[in-house]
């Protein structure tokens, strides 16, 4: 026991208190958005986040090196749970992407972030001196691509995209070949808007369908889809845009308590947010995201081994690419997926993953120097 | 770690901040935009969305009879309105339990749940604006629905006042009907530059035709407005501010309607038993009017058909051809500029001695006023009329309101503008002239060029300088000769010939009127000589019940003819529902106290009435007072297709004069 209080005074308390703050403003504006559901929204988050704080803490007991040894494990569960969602699971917003017990969901896309990001982790810390042609890299790309693909079939394009981006921030840190990366991924993604432009005005072929497709074009121009995904985007500026630098005042949104925005309790929450807080809060909001970031990279840096460092940055990497996502969804800057704020959405998978995520953290961060003794 | 790794990884890893940072400040940079640069444009984006007027329809103005009975009212009724979105699921599907539903609760087999759709694809342009599904809702289905209230998110009952005629399609032509403003009576508004008591907007319902029309910032009110606050649905959540509506004000007629009831069923019956008899098979369009002769009150009026609201009010749209009950002006003219004597007499020889020698039904022999009135003698009034001559004929007839509207305050009344149409004073003489002048010119300015387009072609196909000199002669005569007919047409067609005049002298030629004209020339010849603007709205109440304008009677002008002249008239007019005269049969039975004077006529629109086949038809006309002693009513009617006067539009007169003078019971 003395040992525990010995880490928990090791610990972290730059990013915790980041966190607090994000946490509780989080739980303020979810009380507002939500005040038209029957539902006590507050509670049960306030349920997952002290849940979450429990196995934070009940963790650090363990050295997270630990977890090297069940990386091959955790990397076969996910495939599995991600597969059985997609076969077995319940439908929600059109993905079958949830196991239901009762009306109590889980959501494996959101738990296989955290197994994956360990598993990958102990993956490339292998393969290090591995990593700078195009041949060596190959494996490392398809060891991300199975449970990409098994998310597709929900499909999940939202996630999918998270598990791309937390790959190629691993590669990065790991100090895989840049040149390979930014071509695969820099022109991937032009390439992306290329076709995308090209299905837009010239009617190219594609695969998706006409809603899923509408979600990326309202990008070019809201007006696409004006009862769908440009409805959304649209009305969610016209929050934000409407909170001004003051912000109309919590519970006093016009946007959010006239529920002009759907799902604004999750995905398009940050909506809200900026309505009722203004450009003063949102922006310390996303300010206090870039230090818990910032926090996180330097665990990643101090990190003892590898390892460490690699699931730190994987993690870094989901809670990023999550903000730029969801944030830049609502300003319309980002095409429309359904991938909830960090820390701030609502939702009991997603709570549990991010607490996973700062668990690593504060335990890489708490062990760092166990072999410098 | 290795100390070379490890410095990779810082390297790394700061790199890696740096992305964060600039990512997190594209963010930033983005939220500035919309919340600082782009603010006023959201926020009056959410403050449009978010606030909303609903109109609060004013309840218009009843139309009530002069004797009490209501004839339109505003009666509330039920519309069944949804929003859009939520009749969708999350993914642009639409939610089809709630539509069947909905279909089962309406229980109307023609909204179907196809149907309901169609009309929410139809009105997705304005996602927030409810899209009514159906009007008039009974009351079951109102409470049905509200029975189910909670299962049926976005769906509402409003209520709002529903235009009703109490007295079914009672005297529909005068009351108008109301119906949505279309684009061009908005454009219209928005091109005029009078002053407006009200100024329109997309979406009201104004009166299109009729008192509904030509009262309608009267009738309307003011509609009233609430200022809501409402959530996506469109759902109110509070209100701002409310402004109560002003209910329209209400007219009382001067139409009575138990002589409008008694004019209507007349109309039905005669128009019934005229289609019976093979020579007025086509009846079943006319109009009649019944004038208070003192006043110009329009105490009744009717059209027919009325089976459609879009139908024309002939009693004051229709033009006929008075024929012979124009000859009381042509009697006026011959008498005041003492061309002739009432009891001179004129020989009849069965047609008339100078050409076209237009026959006559009158047996052969003598006539003096009295007796040509009562047999409607041809000769004796186309005598008449070249004695007076065409200026007097229509001097008279306008001195008696025969020329232009009557200013009846009904819209649409037809003016007679036209070069065809109306009283032959001299200005429209020569606007007629002039247009007939033009198309015959037209005409040989035609047959010229066709004839210069035959001579090229000729001249060309010709070989011989014999046969070009041939055509060339054969087009210089045929050129000579279309020229010279050119002229003699164009001198016809510019000039007032006699027969003319002997025909307008008879009724028949180049004039038609409105029953309404006919009507007030009528109560002119019975009042002495003045012509009353004839109107249909006696006052004027407010909601409370209170007069707040009455309408006094309008002198237009007065005629200027000696009361002894009306008198030899009106005692002439007497002698036609005497024994020997044309109305006899009609009014026999009418006590001798109660004298009717009238005047038959039988039109013959165009040349000789209508033609069909073989078949001949004319327009029954039938102009009536009464008391003849102390003129109180005057009554006009035309009956299309009714072959003669007393036969068809004089049934109708004996039964209203009969009514209005409580014969009948």
């Amino acid at each position: 026991m003395k040992n525990f209080y010995k880490l928990l005074t090791k610990l972290d308390y730059g990013l915790l208190l980041s966190l607090a703050v994000i946490i509780t403003a989080g739980l303020f504006v979810l009380d507002s958005a939500a005040a038209s559901k029957e539902t006590n929204y507050v509670l049960k988050q306030l349920v997952w986040i002290v849940a979450g704080a429990v196995v934070m803490l009940g963790s650090l007991k363990f050295d997270y090196a630990i977890l090297q040894k069940y990386a091959k494990h955790l990397y076969i569960f996910s495939l599995l749970f991600l597969l059985a969602v997609s076969l077995f699971g319940s439908v929600r917003g059109g993905a079958r992407g949830w196991f239901m017990i009762g009306s109590f969901g889980v959501q494996p896309a959101e738990y296989c972030k955290i197994f994956l990001v360990i598993s990958y982790a102990q993956f490339l810390s292998s393969r290090r001196e591995r990593l700078q042609t195009l041949r060596d890299l190959l494996p490392c790309f398809v060891f991300m691509a199975v449970p990409v693909l098994l998310l597709m079939m929900q499909p999940d394009l939202g996630s999918a995209l998270v598990y791309i981006f937390i790959m190629v921030g691993m590669l990065f840190i790991a100090g895989a070949n840049k040149k390979i990366l930014l071509t695969l991924f820099g022109g991937g993604t032009a390439v992306l808007i290329i076709y995308l432009l090209g299905v837009w005005k010239l009617d190219w072929w594609c695969p998706l369908q006409k809603y899923q497709l509408n979600r990326f074009l309202v990008l070019f121009d809201p007006s696409i889809d004006p009862q769908g995904a440009g409805y959304n985007v649209w009305q969610s500026k016209i929050a934000i845009g409407n909170g001004g630098f003051w912000g109309e005042g919590l519970y006093m949104g016009s946007q959010s308590t006239g529920a002009f925005m759907p799902e604004q309790w999750t995905d398009f929450i940050f909506a809200v947010f900026a309505e009722e807080l203004g450009f003063i809060g949102a922006s310390t909001l996303l300010l206090l995201f870039a230090f818990l970031l910032f926090r996180g990279l330097r665990i990643s840096m101090l990190s003892k081994d590898m390892f460490g460092t690699l699931v730190a940055a994987g993690i870094v990497s989901m809670y990023l690419f999550h903000i730029l996502e969801n944030a830049g969804m609502t300003m319309g800057l980002m095409p429309v997926t359904g991938i909830p704020l960090p820390f701030v959405s609502y939702g009991g998978s997603s709570m549990m993953t991010n607490f996973f995520g700062i668990a690593l953290l504060q335990n890489i961060y708490v062990h760092r120097q166990r072999l410098i003794f | 770690m290795q100390n070379k790794e490890r410095k990779q990884v810082e390297t790394l890893t700061k790199i890696y901040t740096a992305v964060v940072f600039v990512i997190i400040g594209v963010l930033i940079g983005r939220l500035a935009w919309l919340q600082l640069v782009e603010k006023d444009f959201y926020t009056s984006r959410a403050d449009a969305q978010r606030n909303r007027l609903m109109t609060i329809p004013a309840t218009r103005g009843d139309i009530i009879s002069s004797d009490g009975v209501v004839l339109v009212t505003d009666r509330p009724s039920y519309q069944l309105t949804v929003d859009y979105l939520s009749l969708k699921n999350d993914d642009g599907s639409y939610n089809e339990d709630m539509i069947q539903l909905l279909t089962t609760l309406l229980a109307d087999a023609e909204l179907t749940a196809e149907k309901i759709k169609e009309i929410c694809d139809a009105n997705s342009g304005y996602l927030y604006k409810p899209i009514v599904l159906k009007k008039n809702l009974d009351i079951a289905t109102v409470s049905r629905i509200e029975a189910r209230r909670n299962d049926l998110p976005g769906v509402s009952i409003e209520s709002s006042p529903e235009r009703t005629y109490l007295q079914g399609t009672l005297a529909s032509h005068v009351l108008g009907y109301i119906g949505e403003i279309s684009q061009s009576e908005l454009d219209a508004q928005n091109a005029s530059e009078e002053e407006q008591d009200y100024t329109y907007k997309m979406g009201d319902y104004v009166g299109k035709v009729g008192l509904e029309k030509s009262y309608d910032t009267v009738l309307r009110g003011k509609d009233g407005y609430r200022q809501v606050e409402v959530n996506a649905g469109g759902r109110p959540v509070s209100d701002v501010k409310i402004v109560e509506p002003e209910a329209g004000n209400s007219l009382v007629l001067t139409i009575d309607s138990n002589l409008q009831r008694a004019l209507e069923e007349a109309m039905d019956t005669t128009i019934a038993s005229l289609q019976k008899q093979s020579r007025s098979d086509k009846a079943g369009a006319g109009a009649g009017v019944l004038l208070n002769v003192k006043t110009g009150e329009v105490l009744a009026m009717a059209s027919r058909p009325d089976d459609n609201v879009g139908q024309q009010n002939r009693a004051i749209q229709g033009r006929y051809i008075p024929g012979s009950t124009f000859k009381p002006v042509t009697a006026i003219a011959a008498l005041e500029t003492g061309v002739v004597t009432d009891t001179e007499r004129i020989y009849n020889p069965g047609r008339y001695w100078i050409a076209p020698y237009i026959k006559t039904t009158a047996p052969v022999g003598y006539y003096d006023l009295y007796r040509g009135m009562a047999k409607s003698d041809n000769v004796y009034f186309q005598e008449l009329g070249r004695r007076a001559g065409i200026d007097n004929i229509a001097k008279y007839g306008k001195a008696l309101g025969l020329d232009g509207a009557t200013g009846i305050d009904l819209a649409y009344e037809n003016k007679g503008e036209r070069a065809t149409e109306g009283l032959p004073t001299p200005e429209k003489r020569q606007m007629y002239q002039d247009m007939a002048a033009a198309s015959s010119d037209a005409l040989w300015d035609k047959k010229i060029a066709e004839a210069e387009a035959q001579y090229e072609i000729d001249i060309a196909a010709a070989t011989t300088d014999e046969e070009r000199k041939k055509v060339e002669r054969r087009h210089k005569n045929n050129l000579a000769v279309l020229k010279s007919e050119k002229a003699i047409n164009h001198k016809w067609n510019s000039e007032w010939h006699a027969a003319d005049t002997f025909n307008v002298s008879i009724g028949q030629g180049r004039q038609n009127y409105t029953p309404i004209q006919l009507a007030v020339y009528t109560a002119a010849i019975a009042n002495g000589g003045t012509v009353y603007q004839p109107y249909v709205v006696k006052q004027v109440l407010n909601h409370a019940g209170e007069v707040v304008q009455t309408n006094e009677p309008v002198v237009r002008q007065e005629a200027g003819i000696s009361e002894t002249t009306l008198n030899k008239v009106r005692t002439a007019m007497c002698q036609v529902t005497k024994s020997g005269g044309g109305a006899y049969s009609l009014f026999a039975n009418f006590p001798s106290d109660i004298e009717v004077a009238a005047k038959t006529g039988t039109a013959q629109p165009g040349q000789g009435g209508y033609h069909v086949g073989k078949k001949e038809y004319y327009d029954g006309v039938f102009i009536a007072f009464a008391p003849a002693d102390d003129p109180e009513v005057a009554f006009a009617c035309v009956m299309e297709y009714g072959y003669s006067g007393a036969g068809s539009a004089g049934r109708v007169a004996k039964a209203v004069l009969e009514e209005y003078f409580g014969l009948n019971q």
